[in-house]
């Protein structure tokens, strides 16, 4: 007798199930909106970088859609917080594949929570926009569901040795990479780079994600004789490896990868980072607008995660214009854009998707503020 | 790697007894506190971080004036880790004084993850500055060059554990305490308030983790609302290496965790730090379960 209502309940929730777990793909095609995902680490340690992508996301969606959106439909972006971790990162890609309102998705911070995430968007077949992420495997993998727009970090690492090496003459090294995905290919491009410019690489150095203490790593650097020190790094690690190796009296001049670009940097760094100099991608005038429209939003500069969020919305909502809004439409118009004026200035993908760059700008921290900076 | 000189070895040592040293105190607070209430304190991570930040917010008002505003930060840590520490006893301990053994524990892993939370939420969870006026710079120690701040990390992680040996041996409460952690329920026949002593133990415990807190700030330049958990788990490590319950023994352990932790990120890699300590820590236990230089006391950790 009891166990009657248990069954009805069971069954009422299996089939609640169902019906939730199958939208059909026709679903997204039909509705008013073209939903975009914007996932990323929304808490925790890297959070900033999730706010970039999710402010640089809206920004574009609210131009678009204030500019008549896509054939009269509106973008909207949904957020979705992966914590920056692997297991969250392919457990948020599952949900993000399965709500069948969703048409793309963008983000996953670093190289590590990609590759996680990858293999459930091609299953699913839901495009991918990465915005950060720079291992160059990533788009040399044959997954055609996933597109980049943001730089590989072989450029930016092979463009800093060229200029430590060859322009400013600093022939010792010493490399610390963050022991990821990420640290590891760049690592790998820099120190081949340098010896092939005739450097010398004194000192090769990892450390763990979480670390907090590089003691026994300064202590390496003030006996390794550098003349540079290059950092394959995101922002928390190397202020407090710049600050504790200026604490500890080490003199050298201070380089790092394009990762450390973000107001967090120079706040902590305080006067320890004085100095130290970065690059990115060269910027046209198109980025310099819509940075302004940024400070006039939220009264901050915009990091370069910013601009490729931003881009990346517009390169879907092209996609969506020439194609249709299905995914399989969206990936086959993200396929073909040629040329497209974005945030970034002229946008084209490669045959393996990725966004094609050349030239490079140089930053230098000066008054607590990254700066362009001439060799 | 630059060859092995005796510079290097010397600056090695400095650091691994920094950052043991700070060990060492959160480990001695830990150790106190399980020695009279007879149960792990696992917030005593959180009590360091929420003492850190605490600080943080109230160094605008001290004077910038080199050694003065060290001696006030360490004081302030001081003060707020005994309150926190109070609070902890009072309202977590307290109240399940005669719960089973388990309770107090999952009652203190529910305050360490809310206390976490809660920073997390108020603060934000990314990095935040903490730097002192002083010390700042380096002083030459024999042949070597070592940073000052080194040097006085080390030096209070080895005042406050001689003067906390001191008032235990020759104060009423002192000998309150220590009779407590030997045997609490004779102890309370023989006169001894072992309800004070407890909320005196955990006040002193929960300071020294204040200051550690402080000092690791200071070693790091910044302060973190997850910065607990490395914290307790080192100095729960250190705590294993000395024999749980044993003082002397946490602060060795904790010295001893912290330049062994140096000497393996230099000579192997960093890569292998926690990994081959954690492998030693687990061959110490199974081969000597109360410690390098403990005597086999019953537990229930």
């Amino acid at each position: 007798m009891s166990r009657r209502p248990l069954r009805w309940v069971s069954a009422l929730f299996v089939i609640a199930l169902l019906v939730a777990g199958c939208g059909s793909p026709g679903d997204a095609a039909d509705s008013d909106e073209i939903k975009i995902a914007v996932v990323g680490p929304m808490t925790g340690d890297a959070a900033q970088y999730g706010e970039d992508f999710t402010r640089g996301a809206q920004l574009a969606a609210e131009q678009i859609n204030a500019a008549g959106g896509v054939d009269g439909k509106q973008i909207t972006i949904v957020t979705f917080d992966d914590r920056n971790d692997t297991t969250e990162a392919a457990s948020v890609a599952q949900k993000i594949a399965t709500d069948s309102s969703i048409v793309a998705s963008m983000g996953h911070f670093t190289s590590s929570t990609v590759y996680a995430a990858m293999p459930i968007y091609k299953s699913n077949q839901l495009p991918l926009v990465v915005i950060s992420a720079s291992d160059p495997g990533i788009t040399e993998q044959g997954n055609e569901w996933v597109f980049r727009v943001s730089p590989t970090n072989n450029l930016g690492a092979e463009a800093m040795a060229d200029l430590i090496v060859n322009e400013l003459g600093l022939k010792k090294i010493a490399i610390f990479y963050l022991n990821t995905d990420f640290g590891k290919t760049e690592r790998e491009f820099f120190t081949a780079r340098v010896q092939a410019n005739g450097g010398e690489i004194v000192l090769d150095e990892p450390y763990q994600p979480d670390a907090k203490d590089f003691s026994s790593s300064i202590i390496k650097l003030k006996n390794a004789g550098a003349d540079a020190v290059y950092l394959s790094s995101y922002y928390n690690d190397a202020v407090l490896l710049i600050r504790q190796a200026k604490d500890a009296g080490v003199e050298t001049r201070w380089f790092t990868s394009a990762a450390v670009l973000s107001p967090q940097f120079t706040e902590i760094g305080g006067e320890a980072v004085e100095g130290v100099i970065t690059n990115r991608v060269s910027q046209g005038d198109s980025w310099d607008a819509v940075a302004e429209a940024y400070r006039a939003k939220y009264n901050d500069d915009p990091s370069p995660f910013v601009i490729y969020a931003y881009s990346a919305v517009q390169a879907v909502a092209e996609a969506a214009r020439s194609e249709g809004t299905s995914r399989e439409a969206i990936r086959d118009g993200l396929a073909k854009i040629q040329g497209l004026e974005t945030a970034l200035g002229p946008l084209t993908f490669d045959e393996n998707r990725q966004a094609v760059y050349e030239s490079f700008d140089y930053l230098e921290v000066r008054d607590g503020q990254f700066q362009l900076w001439q060799p | 790697m630059a060859a092995v000189t005796l510079p290097v070895l010397i600056d090695q040592l400095v650091s691994g007894l920094a950052i043991g040293g700070v060990y060492a105190l959160v480990a001695l607070g830990f150790a106190l506190i399980f020695g009279v209430l007879r149960a792990a304190q696992f917030a005593h991570g959180e009590v360091y971080m929420v003492v850190a930040f605490l600080v943080l917010a109230v160094l605008p008002w001290f004077p910038a004036l080199g050694a003065l505003q060290f001696l006030l930060v360490i004081v302030a840590a001081a003060v707020f880790g005994a309150i926190a520490g109070m609070l902890i006893e009072r309202g977590v301990f307290r109240p399940l004084a005669d719960a089973p053994h388990i309770a107090p524990i999952i009652s203190t892993i529910g305050l360490m993850i809310l206390l976490q939370n809660l920073v997390a939420y108020l603060k934000g969870s990314e990095l935040h500055r903490f730097a002192l006026a002083w010390p700042q710079g380096n002083v030459p120690v024999g042949p070597a060059s070592v940073p000052v701040l080194k040097l006085v990390i080390f030096g209070t992680a080895l005042v406050i554990p001689a003067l906390l040996q001191v008032a235990l041996a020759r104060t009423q409460l002192g000998r309150a305490i220590r009779a407590t952690a030997i045997d609490a329920e004779t102890a309370r026949l023989m006169g001894v308030n072992t309800a004070r002593t407890s909320l005196v133990a955990f006040a002193i415990g929960s300071a020294l983790a204040g200051i550690a807190g402080v000092l690791v700030g200071a070693l790091y330049g910044v302060v973190y609302s997850t910065m607990g958990v490395t914290a307790l788990v080192k100095g729960y490590a250190a705590t294993i290496i000395g024999g749980v319950g044993n003082l002397v023994g946490a602060v060795a352990g904790g010295l001893l965790l912290g330049i062994f932790e140096v000497f393996v990120a230099s000579y192997v890699s960093p890569r292998w730090t926690d990994a081959i300590v954690y492998t030693l820590l687990i061959v110490l236990l199974a081969l000597r379960p109360q410690g390098l230089v403990g005597r086999a006391i019953p537990e229930k950790l």
